[in-house]
């Protein structure tokens, strides 16, 4: 059906959807797994993103490479902002976790609403998009533009990073401790609102981080969130909720499914295949793979 | 439900149903859409509200009855329709609740939501390889008879939605709410009450779709299945406060009302961002929603009806009947 070339070709863009969804899905199971925060706004803040990058480049003719950096710390500071003023006050409220994750899940629904709606205030609800790094390079009979390389190369990495400093520092160890066990973490004196905040900060701004990505490669419109944020449910379940090597497999299972089995099936099937595979890991392994 | 209930409820309907003779049609457009709303809060809170599994797919029932109405108008009329969607969402919500009731806490959002794009997609995708086309065209019925429709199905949706909760099913639903495996524990066969509650969800939900889609006489997969109706059901229920038919009648109103304000202004965005904060603090303050004050209201009226063993109340009740039979001799 395809030469070998295009099998390749289809695995590089499956890899970098694949790539997008890894790094905010870390985001996201780093804020459900740690902080029991199920936030429905992952993918508003990765529009959110997207839209800074856009007007950086567009208004202030600023890189997108550059923006990478600028978004990360605005949005980091976005994340202190919310967790400070607004959520703290739900965790201290000493609800279940069952109740945090109900609560916290009508919240950012709200906030769905405010920033899909105040971006299409300021941007107009049309698609928005600019080109940057548009050369292309070659390697191995495959080509490729700059801006889509620049997402696994990004993504990938900056994953893996934050693992290893999950792994190897005290900080991470902490955030660990708090995924592993709330309640026993604070008992051998882990300093957990520390924790929530860092969650906060971290997970939002690795969601902004994909949202400047995204921009150098694909049209946006304020309303593309609910697809990422579902998409980013959906690798977190298949990967172990609270797992970061399960979130970055997940991402790039869902994005190599997407672009493949979009080619070979149907392009309308699309979103069925994402939800399909979900609904088959909830009621074949609800605690996905990377449980142990 | 008590007689003065049944009357209340048989004078609510003559009222909004002769209401439609007065308005204009844009109005009337709009009472269309408010009992709509009210249809699918009402049903929402059975399975959200009653069980507590919340349901972020009420756009999946609402479109395939929608698709109930073209795909049988061939062999059955509109009207016959209405009840025959009913039927195959209970069916389905039936089938698929087997393996998706299994899910619980946020897990279940997500597959609802899930399922409902999922359901979307397929139609598109079967309707584009069965056909070769993508819409169907329904035959229009005048805003009148779909606003009887409509209202008929929104009243049927409150009266079995309200009394459901005074039943050995409701008060099992509602186990199932307090504490899933405590209830299964205490003899509640929780798999069939779920999956009846979700029947019955579906059941009002397909038939709101089936009353309300020869309005516009098309429809596809984009009208049917919009995310926004699985957005908007959620939002009403949770701030009319799950579980509260009458709070979740109420915000079913009042949100239908902004959103026509808001969508028919010329820029609609400032507005939704305010209706999003105005979401926010509701949510951050109020987490049982407008039910909250209508319980505090109910509260105080049920509550000698609660100590009726005491004596004194007793008395009371016998000496106000007392009288009042005497003021009917009298009078």
């Amino acid at each position: 059906m395809v030469d070998a070339a295009g099998v390749v070709n289809l695995l590089f863009g499956g890899l970098v959807i694949g790539s997008l969804y890894a790094l905010v899905s870390v985001g996201l199971t780093l804020l459900y797994g740690a902080a029991s925060m199920s936030n429905l706004a992952q993918g508003e803040f990765v529009m959110v993103g997207g839209y800074l990058a856009y007007w950086l480049f567009t208004a202030m003719k600023v890189s997108p490479l550059l923006s990478l950096v600028l978004v990360a710390v605005a949005v980091a500071g976005l994340g202190a902002v919310l967790y400070l003023g607004i959520f703290n006050r739900v965790y201290a409220r000493e609800l279940s976790t069952a109740e945090t994750q109900s609560t916290t899940l009508l919240l950012t629904f709200a906030i769905i609403m405010i920033l899909s709606n105040l971006v299409a205030l300021i941007f107009t609800p049309d698609y928005k998009s600019y080109a940057v790094l548009t050369n292309v390079v070659e390697f191995g009979g495959v080509k490729a533009m700059v801006s889509r390389l620049a997402s696994p190369m990004v993504a990938i990495p900056v994953t893996i990073v934050f693992w290893l400093i999950l792994k190897k520092t005290w900080f991470g160890r902490g955030i660990r401790c708090v995924i592993e066990d709330r309640d026993a973490a604070r008992v051998v004196g882990v300093n957990v609102t520390r924790v929530y905040l860092a969650c906060f900060m971290i997970g939002l701004s690795m969601a902004a981080v994909t949202g400047v990505l995204f921009s150098m490669i694909f049209p946006m419109t304020p309303y593309f969130g609910i697809e990422y944020t579902m998409a980013s449910f959906v690798a977190i379940i298949l990967g172990t909720v609270g797992s970061v090597p399960g979130a970055l497999v997940g991402g790039l299972i869902i994005g190599l499914a997407e672009s493949t089995l979009v080619f070979y099936l149907a392009p309308a099937l699309k979103i069925a295949i994402i939800y399909t595979i979900l609904i088959v890991v909830l009621l074949v392994k609800p605690s996905g793979i990377f449980a142990r | 439900m008590s007689y003065v209930r049944y009357v209340a409820i048989v004078i609510a309907f003559a009222l909004s149903a002769s209401a439609s003779f007065l308005v204009d049609p844009y109005t009337l457009g709009l009472l269309i859409s408010i009992v709509t709303y009210v249809t699918l809060v009402a049903s929402w809170n059975i399975i959200s509200g009653y069980v507590g599994y919340l349901f972020l797919g009420a756009a999946a029932f609402y479109g395939l009855g929608a698709y109930v109405v073209p795909l049988t108008s061939t062999f059955v009329n509109w009207y016959l329709a209405i009840p025959l969607a009913g039927v195959i969402c209970f069916v389905v919500a039936f089938v698929i609740g087997i393996p998706f009731l299994r899910i619980r806490g946020p897990y279940f959002i997500i597959a609802t939501y899930a399922f409902a794009a999922l359901i979307s997609n397929v139609v598109l995708y079967l309707e584009h390889q069965i056909t070769g086309t993508i819409g169907r065209y329904i035959t229009i019925q005048g805003p009148q008879e779909i606003y009887f429709a409509a209202l008929l199905v929104a009243f049927l949706a409150v009266i079995v939605a309200s009394s459901i909760k005074d039943t050995k099913f409701g008060l099992g639903l509602l186990s199932i709410k307090g504490n899933e495996d405590a209830a299964a524990a205490s003899g509640v066969d929780t798999t069939l009450y779920k999956l009846f509650a979700f029947g019955v969800t579906a059941l009002f939900m397909g038939m709101a779709g089936a009353a309300v889609i020869p309005r516009l006489g098309y429809i596809d997969n984009t009208i049917a299945f919009a995310a926004g109706i699985s957005f908007n059901t959620l939002v009403m229920g949770v701030l009319g406060g799950a579980g509260s038919i009458l709070g979740g009648v109420a915000s079913a109103i009042i949100l239908s009302l902004l959103f026509e304000i808001f969508f028919s202004s010329a820029d609609p965005f400032a507005y939704l961002v305010a209706l999003g904060c105005l979401l926010f603090v509701a949510i951050f303050f109020m987490p049982g929603g407008l039910g909250q004050l209508f319980s505090r209201f109910s509260v105080r009226r049920s509550q000698p009806k609660m100590i009726t063993p005491d004596l004194g109340t007793a008395r009371t009740t016998d000496l106000s009947r007392e009288t009042q039979q005497q003021s009917h001799v009298n009078g």
